[in-house]
């Protein structure tokens, strides 16, 4: 999938809630609990469904924080692909109607 | 420590309301023999405070809750009220006795993704079982139930309460939670009732059938670890809290009424305290001894704690100096606009299979806990990218 199509939203099977800057995410089919940091809390919480990961990174992780945009865009993709795996963020490369509120 | 016990040690240490357990009405189309509720209707939330609620507790940073009762399903709106509290995010939980739940209620429930449902059975056998309800055809219709819920994949708890008219019986209701595939947990806690009334305790199993209960290897994984001696509290748990009733964990009741644990006994300050200190008969006398509330009610609540009754909050964590801040700053979150804020009653507090307060790391989990691997790399703001 190339990496400019990769679009991301929050599942609605999940339960979530931020705690002092942090997310604790859990999926109730497989009672796996996460919990995410300051960036990935951004990119969670960015993931809507229309707005490219791309976008997401370049405008949101690499302006609010100290990173290089290649090892960001890296970062996340590998970071959103191990959410997918466990149906706390869907994938695609066509715009998804976002099933979880912001 | 896991992932789950540190979230829950951050939200204690922050005074977050990680987990709540509301009663969304009293009303129950059972009258289990055992029972301490008054089932009827002293003016319940509304649909529309019972969201609000969930929307303040949601701000309030609450991730776990549990909607129980009463029987949950004799509020028309209960559906409407899961699915305002999915759209929130919470974990839900759902304690019910389910002789309500039908085939197509089980799909809702899993289209809902709720996360466990926890089910009262009393005994395998219908003549014990329905005795106790007092609903002819109540064991049938929960069994039905539990099966529906199963073809949802749904995840299931049996909570058996035994008492001295179900003693014999956890063995087969053990079998039978095996049989349906489901997760099963025995509390042996009776509980007067809520005007004070203590003719119920008549029911409890005498203390010296209890061990032999508890030493079953089914039950208790360790029973070297479970019948292990508290050790005495140290000056470090002296020191801060003891409890996390008021904490990261409150209770709410239908008529909005908040409070740090499940209340009993609104008379509880008129009861002697050595019928309070009935719970603790397993504990040596010289403990017991130091347990009286006006010389130390934080080891009380310790010692306690470490024993899983997290009974008797009300002999002074409400009036500890800890609690009531923390106490008074969760009423202001979560009362409903509309209603006045009523003086809270330091109200005695137990917690029962059916009722039990959510423990987001209780060893009925079937959670798996992921602390995935960190993808950290050098960068000048030294902010680490964990997943
Ligand atoms: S114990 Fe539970 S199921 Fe039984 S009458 Fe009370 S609320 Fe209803």
């Amino acid at each position: 999938m190339p990496e400019n199509c990769i679009y991301i939203a929050r599942s609605s099977a999940i339960a979530a809630r931020a705690l002092a800057g942090e997310m604790m995410v859990m999926n109730s089919a497989d009672s796996t609990f996460f919990t995410l940091n300051e960036v990935a809390t951004a990119i969670f919480q960015a993931a809507d469904g229309h707005t490219p990961l791309r976008e997401i990174v370049r405008d949101m992780i690499c302006r609010q924080f100290d990173v290089d945009p290649v090892q960001a865009q890296a970062d996340a993709e590998q970071f959103v692909t191990e959410l997918s795996s466990h149906g706390i963020l869907l994938v695609s490369n066509q715009p998804l109607a976002s099933e979880a509120p912001q | 420590m896991s992932l789950m016990t540190e979230v829950g040690q951050k939200a204690f240490n922050l005074g977050v309301p990680i987990a709540v357990h509301i009663d969304v009405t009293y009303r129950c189309n059972e009258r289990c023999v055992h029972c301490y509720l008054d089932h009827d209707d002293h003016g319940e939330m509304t649909t529309a405070e019972i969201k609000d609620v969930l929307d303040q507790l949601a701000e309030a940073g609450v991730f776990f809750l549990t909607f129980s009762g009463g029987e949950v399903f004799m509020r028309r709106d209960f559906f409407e009220l899961v699915e305002y509290a999915r759209r929130l995010m919470f974990n839900v939980k759902i304690k019910t006795n389910a002789v309500m739940i039908t085939e197509k209620d089980a799909r809702r429930i899993r289209e809902l993704d709720v996360d466990t449902i926890q089910i009262s059975v009393y005994s395998h056998r219908p003549e014990v079982h329905d005795a106790i309800t007092k609903l002819p055809h109540s064991l049938e219709r929960t069994i039905k139930a539990i099966r529906f819920l199963r073809e949802q994949g749904l995840r299931v708890t049996i909570a058996n309460v035994l008492m001295t008219v179900n003693s014999s019986d956890h063995l087969g209701v053990q079998k039978l939670a095996a049989e349906l595939d489901v997760h099963y947990t025995l509390d042996p806690t009776i509980t007067p009732m809520m005007d004070g009334d203590t003719s119920v305790l008549a029911l409890r199993i005498p203390g010296e059938e209890l061990p032999e209960i508890f030493r079953n290897p089914a039950l208790v994984a360790s029973q070297e670890e479970f019948c292990e001696p508290p050790k005495p509290p140290s000056a470090e748990d002296l020191e801060g809290y003891s409890c996390s009733a008021g904490h990261s964990f409150c209770y709410i009741s239908p008529y909005g009424d908040v409070f740090p644990l499940r209340p009993v006994s609104p008379s509880h300050g008129k009861h002697p305290s050595a019928e309070v200190f009935g719970y603790l008969e397993s504990f040596p006398g010289d403990e017991r001894g130091s347990l009286d509330p006006g010389q130390r009610s934080d080891r009380l609540l310790i010692v306690l704690a470490r024993h899983h009754v997290h009974a008797l909050s009300g002999l002074g964590l409400c009036r500890r100096k800890h609690a009531g801040p923390i106490h008074r700053r969760l009423r202001e979150v979560v009362l409903p606009h509309r209603r006045a804020d009523r003086e809270h009653v330091a109200a005695r507090a137990v917690e029962t299979a059916h009722h039990r307060t959510p423990d987001p790391d209780s060893a009925d989990r079937r959670s798996c806990m992921i602390q995935a691997r960190p993808l950290q790399y050098a960068r000048g703001s030294g902010v680490a990218f964990t997943l």
